[in-house]
Formats: structure tokens, sequence, C-alpha cells
């Protein structure tokens, strides 16, 4: 059973480090910043690289998501969990990317209606979950995630990788909650299906 | 079944970060720091310019003024005329204050006032580049 942790425990629950080092640096202790930086450069570039699969593009956007967060610094809000406004500005930093290159039609995501398609999928037939313990699922795992949806590739690495509950996720990808969590499964059942059927 | 898939993604490898990256985001924001104390000092230094000018130009304006007005006619005769005036003190205090330019040192003192807050604005951010530069 996976632990769920609401944005209330897990606020109480912050690492306390993170509270500390923001203190010091919101008291003038400039190098503090650089522990945030030691500290999350590697989880931030992962994500970021999961969702752009380009090295070069993921450094850039990896620089830019620091330099935003220092500099709207005065915006974070230290009653909210660092970790997630972090990986917000992380999102919105690629998301942005995406949509200049205008590689991700986010329009094609929604009908004339306004209504996202991708709620309307009728499930898809579960494969079982044997295929998912074979080792070269395992090997394959980050090849299958890029074949994914960019917004359901960006739910499972946030919530399997980087241990956001669905609350943050929401919060992170600025979308109601029910539409991450129908999303987190459309995201596994797309994953099976990915999976190579041996 | 989450089970599977939370060991999937944990043993998932993480990609190595690029040599260098972090040195280069602190360097990035090092000079972004810089850019916003010299547009800070630029904008000071724009800034008291401005209001010294403005300073000087209804200075010279507020002293014309005073000048060719009654309220200076009526002053100079404390020089010339010092014992009627301790006299007649109250009489003449009153048409000191009726006589003086009011509008005129209203104008006055704005750019008195935005002159002491640039240069307030100045010296803050000439401090900070100085500072800045010590660390």
């Amino acid at each position: 059973m996976l632990p769920t942790s609401d944005v209330g425990s897990e606020l109480r629950s912050m690492n306390k480090s993170d509270r500390k080092i923001i203190e010091e640096y919101l008291s003038g202790e400039e190098a503090a910043f650089s522990e945030l930086v030691k500290k999350y450069l590697k989880p931030v570039y992962n994500f970021i690289f999961r969702l752009v699969n380009n090295r070069d593009v993921a450094e850039d956007l990896t620089q830019e998501t620091f330099v935003k967060v220092w500099k709207n610094f005065h915006r974070y809000s230290q009653d909210k969990s660092f970790k997630t406004w972090l990986f917000t500005i992380a999102k919105n930093t690629t998301f942005d990317y995406f949509k200049k290159k205008k590689e991700i039609p986010f329009s094609r995501f929604t009908d004339d209606e306004g209504k996202s398609w991708l709620e309307n999928i009728e499930d898809e037939n579960f494969l079982p979950d044997e295929i998912l313990e074979r080792k070269n699922i395992a090997e394959d795992l980050e090849s299958i995630l890029q074949k994914l949806p960019l917004h359901h590739r960006a739910i499972l690495v946030l919530h399997y990788k980087e241990e956001f509950s669905l609350q943050e996720i929401a919060e992170i990808l600025d979308e109601p909650y029910n539409t991450i969590k129908s999303r987190h499964q459309r995201g596994l059942a797309k994953l099976k299906s990915s999976c190579p059927n041996q | 079944m989450t089970q599977n898939i939370q060991n999937l993604f944990k043993n998932l490898k993480n990609a190595d970060i690029p040599a260098g990256l972090e040195a280069k985001i602190l360097k990035n924001i090092a000079l972004q720091k810089k850019w916003q104390a010299q547009k800070r000092l630029i904008l000071a230094d724009a800034l008291t310019l401005g209001s010294l000018g403005a300073f000087i130009f209804v200075l010279l304006n507020f002293w014309n003024g005073i000048a060719r007005s009654e309220f200076w006619s009526l002053a100079k005769l404390v020089f010339t005329d010092a014992g009627i005036v301790a006299n007649h003190w109250m009489d003449f205090s009153f048409s000191l204050l009726e006589t003086f330019p009011a509008a005129h040192a209203a104008v006055f003192l704005a750019p008195v006032f935005l002159l002491l807050l640039s240069a307030n604005f100045y010296f803050k951010s000439a401090n900070k580049n100085h500072t800045k530069a010590w660390v």
C-alpha cells in the first residue's frame, strides 16, 4: 500500500533542514541558497530530463528553474512545502519550453466543448502485474516512460520517483485533484500497455 | 501492484548531472544579482540627478518669487526700520504671514523631499554594491 500523505501532514513532516536552510537564507545568509541548489539539483534535473529527454535542454531548463526560484523567493510562502514550490517552477519552465516549441499542442487535449478527451478514454485492458516484474521491464522503463504522454509521464515520475502525493502533484501541475487521480490511473494503464508482452 | 511500480521507479537510473552545472547555476545567479544591483544604482543615479535638477530649478523660481513678492518688501523692514518693527511686531508678523508665498514654498518642498528620498535610495544602493564587492 502506497503511503499517502495529505498536504497538512507533509508540511508537518517537512524536512526540517529545508526550513532551517530557508530561514538562514532569508536572514541574509546568501550561501544558504547554494545548499538548496546542491540538495535539489539532481531530482530537479532528472525530473526535467524525463520530460524533455534531451541533456542539453534539461541542463538549460534546470538552470532557468533555479534562477527563477532565486528571483521569486520573496513569493515563496514558508507555510508551504519548498519542494512542491520548486517542482512547480520546474514544471512550468518545462511546459513553457514545450509551448514555445509547439511540440505539445495542448489544445489537442480538449475537444470543442473544452472537455479533456483524456478523461473519456475507456479503460484499457489491464495486463497482468507480472509484466511489471520482468527484469527487462525495469531496464526498459526509461524508454517506456518516454512513450507516455507528457502529463502522464510527469504524474508517474512525480508520484513514484519523487514521492509526491497526488494532492501535491495537483498543486504542482495546477490541476484539480480528481483530474490528477484520473490521469494517474490512465498513466498506469498506458504504462502497462506499453510494456512488451512476452 | 503499486509496490511493483514503486520498486520499478526506485530502481530507475538517474541521469548523470552535467559536469559543472551547479557552478553554472550559482554563477548565473551571481550575475543576475550584480545586474540587479547595477540597475538599482542606475535608477538611483537618475532619480538623484533628476530631483537635484528639479530642486535647483524650483529654488531659483522660489527665490525670484520671494524677491518680487510683498513678503520680501515687508521682511526687508527688519533691517531698515527695526525699531518700528519691534514696536508693531504683532501686526508685522501677521502681515508677513499674509504675504508669505505659500504656494511657492509648497512647490519648493516637493523637490526637496524627492531629493532627500532619492539621495537616501542612492546611498543605500551604493552601500549594497560596495558591500557585495567585498563579499
